[in-house]
């Protein structure tokens, strides 16, 4: 695929992002009821989620790409993983921002040691190991696949993240949507509102990710340009 | 001047930074009245959540921006891996 193809792409994917996050806003400040309990500062909530569910997203297209890459040692699932663990980070930060802003209000405390923070948090730490490895790594391949590894292995606690509030209740609430046992919870309001900031979040994450793709496949063209370049002396 | 067809992260980075100028007015469909009997304290935070959710992904994308401008005018990109 051309570097030119790749940013259409993204650019495509950008506008209908933004569309969707301009709606996503309009929604959230102009449409939705505010919920009873909590207040207006319950609006966070279209942020937060949205950005979690991303960046579960994000490390598991890096795990996946990542041991696609370890079998086929194909470069392009290399740049596909490490471009998601990128993106997998910034969401990840905005989750990590977001509710530590959203419990001040509603725990009276921004973080508490409980399972789902703490794992969530350790989770975030793995994959900039991810990067860590890569960068510090003497041998580049030997850091790639090792990077590779650190991505399948911190994808594990995707699923631990999802079921430890389930496992061990605390202050952080119980799954409103992927609710096995009731199904979402939410109000329909609510609800729509929610799919709007996924589906905004999600178009994001995919534009920016196709983007950051670009930079990889602009970096081999360089090698390889660099490679064939005659030498002076 | 280049196009903006050769610039897509001009044209994203723009329409994202529109949107923390879009963020900021929250307190726009509350009454005055009832702002005057409220504590603003989590209008703040609704408003910091989301300008820095904004930040940091119009950050994201300045930053590939430039790592991509760097290796078209034949640096390195700071290659991070």
């Amino acid at each position: 695929m051309s570097l030119t193809r790749i940013r259409w792409m993204a650019m495509v994917l950008g506008v209908l992002g933004v569309a969707g996050v301009l709606v996503l806003h309009w929604l959230v400040f102009f449409w939705v009821g505010t919920e009873r309990t909590m207040g207006i500062v319950q609006r966070i909530f279209y942020v937060h989620v949205p950005s979690a569910w991303v960046t579960f997203l994000a490390f598991g297209i890096t795990a996946l790409c990542g041991a696609a890459y370890l079998w086929l040692r194909d470069e392009r699932l290399d740049w596909a993983a490490q471009s998601a663990a990128e993106g997998g980070l910034v969401f990840g930060a905005i989750m990590l921002t977001s509710g530590p802003l959203w419990a001040a209000y509603a725990w009276g405390t921004p973080w508490t040691w409980e399972p789902r923070l703490t794992l969530t948090l350790l989770m975030w730490f793995v994959f900039l190991g991810y990067f860590l490895v890569r960068a510090s790594a003497e041998d580049r391949l030997a850091g790639k696949r090792m990077a590779a590894v650190i991505g399948v292995l911190g994808a594990l606690l995707i699923p631990l993240v999802h079921v430890s509030v389930l496992w061990f209740p605390s202050l952080h609430p119980q799954p409103v949507v992927l609710n096995i046992d009731e199904g979402p919870t939410l109000d329909s309001d609510m609800l729509i509102t929610l799919m709007v900031g996924l589906l905004a979040f999600t178009l994001i994450f995919f534009s920016i990710v196709i983007f950051r793709y670009g930079l990889e496949h602009l970096r081999y063209q360089h090698a390889l340009e660099t490679r064939d370049q005659p030498r002076a002396a | 001047m280049r196009s903006l067809r050769s610039r897509p992260e001009t044209v994203l980075l723009a329409a994202l930074a529109a949107l923390l100028a879009f963020a900021a007015p929250v307190s726009a469909q509350v009454g005055t009245e009832v702002l005057a009997q409220q504590s603003l304290r989590p209008y703040w935070y609704v408003f910091i959540a989301y300008s820095l959710a904004w930040l940091l992904l119009v950050g994201w994308m300045f930053s590939i921006g430039r790592r991509m401008r760097g290796l078209e005018h034949g640096g390195t990109g700071d290659r991070d891996a």
